[in-house]
């Protein structure tokens, strides 16, 4: 690809974090000047374009932040940064891989991949309790194992030995994950619960019911050979080191330095919950328990663990669907031989705030510095704009709320129609196609559009038809759904109770039972459907999903039409089925007018393979072409834009001879070229396309028609005619 | 049709550019054109009896602070006598007054009066001065009196031969008669100024020299100066910020002036460069170019005492006049040219920065500034910097024009005449010829602008066209708008944000000429911004835009600033960035094309 080496970087609309730079920050000041420097956009690239996922994660770094509110007796959390509240009282909290809810959201989306069932059969709960403490304790108990082998190692090996100090390296690295946990008191709570739980509980099964005080016993047989389990001797503390080996002892005090090295304020309950933790003993079964005092401090753990718990989730949830809309963006391109890998820019400032007077100049000045010269290697193709706002249905008028229903307020963080409007307006002046995918909530999911059909989402588009942006707005519809509403809630555990026999048991009241409702978690189909586009450019993603037609190595996938043929279950997201599909009637409705970029969940076979993954279904923009009553298909702009592009290029920014040799019948003149890769999956001219001009000599504009399968498309361009036929 | 009625207008721009561009900021007086060039000369009576009279040396520190206090197109000289001339320096640039100071304050009180020796030498020093305006500022305490009466009568002789001199040759003596013996202004000393045109002031002690050198200041060296503030100091620190009174001046002088010493002046500014020199009662800040239009200033005053702060501006400009011409066919019967009228707009540029237009602060508008053209005054005032009149004109020729800015509070310094070089009217068409003519004229006329057309498809960058004419602000282009304006309200006085607006230009028929004001108001935008009403919109060809700005905005493209009084052609997808004339609001304005089938789709949007 000599001139223009991408067609797919995309510019991400959102703010994923506001400690970060963001893109008019970098821009800085515009006053007097119509683009930037060549630094300043190598600068931008540096700081805010990603080409994966891991990428994105280092150079963002998501987080939230908790502090403690002494009046509330609570935890909060907040997306940015508190000034008010001084630096040491402020913990950040980096949402990285590690995070337990993230890992629970990749694990449910990646188990329900790979299991390829709907929405409907998913066993959501399986996989939710992987926040209660219980599950985390499981992670514990992993790296629990480790650092108990690696330290036998660790003492077996001879001081000065190459190999103790591999080993080490790795006890380093183990204690640092130890650490993490021990850090904060807050990481500490699933420990402690699940560590008094242990202790109380002994016996009492997984349930957790029917408890009895466990004397340990030996089994033996009576003398007259009946089995019997009788008392064993009880240890002694001071016995420890007899059962024990050196390396719990060693062990242990390992843990308790390193928990007073790391702490600022330990304390030695915290201590000997670490080590207990950690490293648990066999000899470390009490003699005595408090166990009021014990079965107090379960509850109180569970339920402060259960409100904070719950505060994070829904601070950290609309972030969080960003992050996974960024993953899934990338994770749409998955092929063999890396070609063209879709970029990310992350403008990381609110689309709110980029849509203010103030700040439209320097998104200019930015997108006519990449996008208005000849050179294309930073030119933006597409953009997301997730999350715009969908007005909530009406309900039936009610006279009175006599139960509690759900509260239709308006959010705060979603993106107004109004600002999409400007932000397209600004958009379309660069040629920048922008995807755009309504606020995730239960009424956008596929679950939705199966029952009400799409004429909502129409309707609320109809501002934005017949506009000079139209052509470069893509709704995409419907939201993809990673845990639905109805099954989001998460039993943590339960509360405990000390029966008549001062023996501590889980409460079976349900009133006990401590569950929260994470209240659905979707991605936005603008991520996708950008993810998707913009992979589908790379001739080697086409190429690996063609095996039996050619793709040009040198072209890229601008006219590839998804909708054409069956493409689209050749090429599909990699997004697994929701919901068993559309009724006739909505497919009715979507194809009369085909409008938008719609993903379908539909049962269909490939090559006599079943699909498992969501489809794209329409590829359509904006535009609406009255005359045959239909949107026009979203490829149509990019090859127009493509074509421009190289058009301007090769002909020296339209210079009128250039202009007549680049439409010439010469083998060598760019149509020809073109016209002669017509078999390829990613030809620029397709069969039945053509190219076509007119050059208007009183008025100097050349007047371009581009036949997609017999339908025009025109583009004017101004001649150049300056040029000199003799030089 | 009667040929009478057949009026035309036919615009011939002539730019004549008087720029002395080799003139430096700081230049030398002697270097200024001699024309705006004069000399002062201090005469210092350093005879015994100043002891008694002046004992403090008031009278010396005097003669710096009015040395100090001169404009730049000053020249000045020293001699102080008593029984010869004992000092003798000049005449020196505003970079050299130092040394003049320095010879002041080596003077010492002694010895008899010798003042006919004194005047001679000062005559001497003028005589090396090529300056227009020349003046002897003289302090003496007593009548000439030498060691005997031959020599007494022989210096009355040359005081005399000397006082008629300067008669003849212009030159005024201002005297400052100081102590009881100069009661009478009936003395030799005195007479002096009486014979010269000059002017008398006594003051019984060395403490009222003050007023008297005010008064030569402002009355008789005609140098303007503001009072900034009058602090009545308690011994404390006082602060004090001080505006310059106009903007884009050449330098500016702020005079600290007590009767009691000014200690610890501190002084916080923006200019180019600066200078403080001290005295026993003033200080005087130095500011060449200040780009700062305060100056916050911390001094200490005595208790009790009053300091008076005052602020000497200067511009050094060059005028640049613009004709155009309106020709009419001729009243009277039987004339041979039409009868022709030049309309002339004087306008002042900074004569270092020659494309910074100044006096266009609003402290000056509408002051008088009568015109005299080859002797024949005519009423006029300053309107945005420049100055409009209109002149007949019956044949091509040089005129002198002489502008009259001493109604300005500032101190101009300019080369004037300004000659003012004016085409005769054509002469009238034989009637047979005229269609003809018209025709020619017409047809080169539209082969200009074929070739204006030609030049601006080429390259569309901005180009001033001179010839925007505040003259013509009616007519209507022949072109039409195409595209749309997007406005990007960045910063309002009142701190309202704005949003993003568009005003679809291709919406307006006959290329109407359409100020930024009649935009933001059917924009409904309800800020004021100073200026916008100033600032004017043309189609011009190859879709561009005419922007023709006659506001004191701050109007940036591409880099360059857009200066008032000249059109640019914008061209689509171009930017302008508007900073208003309250230098708060601001405002991006972004000129873009509309395609054909956009416009279209547009129409039905309302406005």
């Amino acid at each position: 690809m000599k001139i223009i080496n991408q067609t797919n970087r995309t510019m991400l609309l959102e703010e994923l974090n506001p400690e970060k730079l963001d893109l008019i920050t970098m821009i800085g000041d515009v006053r007097g000047i119509d683009s930037l420097s060549d630094d300043k956009v190598k600068e931008i690239n540096e700081t805010l374009l990603c080409r994966s996922y891991e990428e994105f994660q280092q150079k963002f770094a998501p987080c939230i932040y908790s502090f403690f509110d002494a009046n509330t007796q609570s935890v909060r959390y907040t997306l940015k940064k508190p000034e008010s509240v001084p630096e040491n009282m402020l913990t950040e909290i980096p949402l990285t891989q590690q995070n337990d809810f993230l890992k629970m959201l990749f694990s449910l989306i990646e188990s329900k991949k790979s299991q390829g069932v709907l929405n409907v059969d998913f066993g959501f709960e399986q996989l939710l309790d992987m926040i209660s403490p219980k599950k985390v304790m499981d992670d514990i108990r992993q790296i629990r194992k480790e650092i108990r082998y690696n330290y036998s190692k660790y003492a077996e090996l001879e001081e000065g030995d190459p190999a103790r100090l591999d080993v080490g390296d790795k006890l380093n690295v183990l204690f640092e994950e130890a650490s993490d946990n021990y850090n904060n008191v807050l990481a500490m709570l699933p420990l402690a619960i699940e560590d008094i739980k242990t202790r109380l509980l002994l016996g009492a099964g997984d349930k957790g019911t029917d408890p009895n005080q466990v004397a340990l016993g030996m089994l033996t047989m009576g003398d007259n050979g009946e089995l019997k389990v009788l008392e064993a001797p009880k240890q002694e503390t001071t016995a420890l080191a007899a059962i024990d080996d050196h390396i719990n002892t060693g062990l242990v005090s390992a843990l308790e330095e390193d928990y007073q090295a790391v702490n600022e304020a330990p304390s030695d309950y915290v201590q000997s919950l670490v080590v207990r933790t950690f490293c648990p003993l066999p000899s470390t079964i009490q003699t005595e328990i408090d166990v009021e005092q014990e079965v107090a401090n379960y509850n109180s753990y569970l339920q402060f663990y259960k409100e904070a718990k719950d505060a994070f989730i829904k601070v950290v949830k609309p972030l969080v669907e960003k992050m996974l809309g960024v993953k899934m963006f990338f994770d749409q391109y998955k092929c063999r031989v890396k070609g063209m890998v879709p970029a990310l820019l992350v403008a990381n400032i609110r689309p709110e705030m980029l849509a203010k007077s103030t700040n439209l100049p320097a998104l200019h000045a930015y997108l006519n510095s990449t996008n208005s010269k000849n050179n294309f290697s930073d030119t933006v193709w597409y953009a997301i704009c997730p999350n715009v706002s969908i007005s909530p249905k009406e309900g039936t008028k009610l006279r009175r709320e006599r139960f509690a229903g759900n509260i239709h307020k308006q959010s705060e963080d979603v993106n107004s129609m109004e600002t999409l409007a400007t932000l397209l307006d600004v958009l379309k002046d660069y040629k920048v196609e922008t995807f755009f995918s309504f606020e995730g909530r239960d009424d956008t999911t596929f679950d939705n559009v199966a029952s009400e059909g799409i004429q909502k989402y129409m309707d609320r588009c109809e501002p934005l038809v017949g506009r000079p942006y139209s052509e470069f707005a893509i709704p995409c519809i419907p939201n993809f759904t990673v845990i639905p509403k109805n099954k989001s809630g998460v039993t943590l555990d339960k509360l405990m109770t000390i029966n008549d026999e001062r023996i501590a048991q889980l409460s079976d009241a349900k009133e006990d039972i401590m569950r929260l409702w994470i209240e659905g978690v979707y991605i936005g189909s603008a991520y996708i459907a950008a993810g998707f586009r913009a992979a589908c450019q790379c001739p080697d993603y086409l190429h690996d999903h063609y095996r039996n037609k050619q793709a040009d190595s040198e072209l890229p996938g601008v006219r590839y039409d998804v909708e054409s043929g069956d493409h689209a279950l050749r090429t599909r997201t990699t997004m697994p089925k929701e919901i068993t599909g559309f009724t006739n009637t909505i497919k009715d409705q979507i194809n009369r007018r085909n409008f938008g970029w719609v993903f379908a969940s539909e049962n269909a076979a490939i090559d006599g393979r079943n699909i498992t993954e969501i489809t794209v279904y329409k590829a359509r923009n904006l535009l609406y072409d009255p005359e045959r009553a239909t949107y026009e298909p979203a490829y149509k702009t990019q090859v127009t834009t493509y074509i421009e592009r190289i058009l301007r290029h090769t002909t020296g920014d339209f210079k009128e001879d250039r202009i007549k040799m680049f439409f010439s019948n010469n083998p060598a003149s760019q149509k020809s070229q073109w016209v002669a890769k017509q078999d390829c999956i990613n030809a620029v001219l397709d069969k039945g396309d053509d190219l076509d001009y007119s050059i208007d000599e009183s008025t100097g504009l050349c007047d371009l028609t581009i036949y997609f399968d017999g339908n025009a498309r025109n583009l004017e361009v101004e001649i150049n005619r300056l040029s000199s036929k003799k030089s | 049709m009667r040929w009478k009625h057949l009026q035309k207008q036919i615009c011939l721009v002539s730019l004549l550019c008087f720029l002395v561009l080799h003139i430096p900021l700081q230049a030398a007086a002697m270097d200024l054109g001699k024309t705006t060039s004069k000399a002062v000369v201090f005469l210092l009576d350093a005879s015994n009896s100043m002891n008694g009279n002046d004992g403090n040396r008031l009278a010396i520190d005097s003669i710096a602070q009015l040395t100090y206090s001169l404009p730049s197109n000053y020249t000045v000289g020293f001699t102080a006598y008593n029984t010869d001339v004992v000092s003798a320096v000049g005449m020196a640039d505003s970079r050299g007054r130092d040394l003049v100071v320095e010879a002041a304050n080596s003077v010492r009180y002694t010895g008899y009066t010798n003042a006919g020796a004194g005047l001679a030498r000062a005559m001497e020093l003028l005589s090396t001065s090529q300056a227009v305006e020349k003046t002897v500022v003289m302090f003496s305490d007593g009548e000439i009196i030498m060691g005997s009466d031959e020599a007494t009568a022989e210096s009355f002789g040359q005081f005399e031969a000397a006082v008629s001199q300067a008669g003849e040759q212009g030159v005024r003596i201002h005297v400052i008669g100081l102590g009881s013996d100069m009661e009478n202004s009936a003395n030799t000393i005195f007479s002096a100024s009486v014979q010269t045109g000059g002017s008398n002031y006594h003051t019984p002690r060395a403490e009222g020299i003050q007023q008297a050198l005010a008064a030569i200041l402002l009355d008789q060296l005609d140098v303007k100066k503001t009072t900034a503030a009058v602090v009545d100091a308690d011994g404390g620190t006082e602060e004090l910020d001080i505006t310059i009174p106009s903007a884009n001046v050449s330098n500016v002088r702020i005079l600290f002036i007590s009767d009691s010493p000014i200690r610890n002046l501190n002084a916080d500014f923006n200019a180019g460069n600066a200078r403080q020199v001290s005295g026993t009662r003033y200080t005087l800040l130095e500011l060449p170019r200040p780009t700062d239009g305060r100056v916050h200033v911390t001094f200490q005053g005595v208790d009790g005492s009053q300091v008076k702060v005052d602020v000497i501006t200067e511009y050094h400009v060059a005028v640049v006049p613009q004709v155009t011409y309106e020709d009419a066919g001729p009243e009277e019967e039987g004339a041979t040219h039409y009868a022709r009228i030049a309309h002339v707009t004087l306008a002042f540029y900074d004569v270092e920065n020659p494309e910074r237009q100044v006096l266009t602060d609003t402290a000056f508008q509408g002051l008088s500034s009568p015109v005299t053209v080859d002797s024949v005054a005519i009423p006029a005032s300053l309107e945005n910097g420049t100055i409009s009149f209109q002149i007949p004109v019956a044949e091509s020729g040089n005129q002198a024009v002489f502008v009259d800015l001493s109604g300005l509070d500032t101190n101009l310094i300019l080369e004037q005449p300004v000659s003012l070089s004016l085409e005769g009217a054509p002469s009238l068409p034989a009637v047979d010829a005229r269609p003809q003519i018209i025709i020619a004229i017409l047809g080169g006329l539209a082969l200009i602008s074929v070739f204006a057309i030609l030049l601006a498809s080429r390259r569309r960058e901005v180009v001033p066209l001179p010839n925007a004419s505040p003259a013509q602000p009616s007519l209507a282009s022949r072109y039409h708008f195409s595209g749309r304006l997007n406005l990007y309200i960045t910063s309002t006085r009142s701190g309202r944000d704005f949003s993003p607006l568009t005003y679809n230009l291709f919406r307006i028929p006959h290329g109407k000429r359409l100020s930024l004001q009649e935009i933001l108001d059917s924009c409904e935008v309800d800020e004021p911004f100073e200026g916008a009403d100033k600032i004017f919109f043309q189609p011009a060809a190859g879709h561009c835009l005419l922007l023709t700005n006659e506001s004191d905005c701050t109007l940036i493209h591409r880099r360059e600033i857009l200066m008032k009084g000249h059109s640019y052609q914008i061209g689509p997808n171009s930017k302008v960035d508007i900073t208003f004339e309250d230098e708060r609001s601001e405002l991006a304005l972004q000129y873009r094309d509309v395609r054909p089938s956009d416009m279209r789709l547009l129409a039905g949007e309302p406005r």
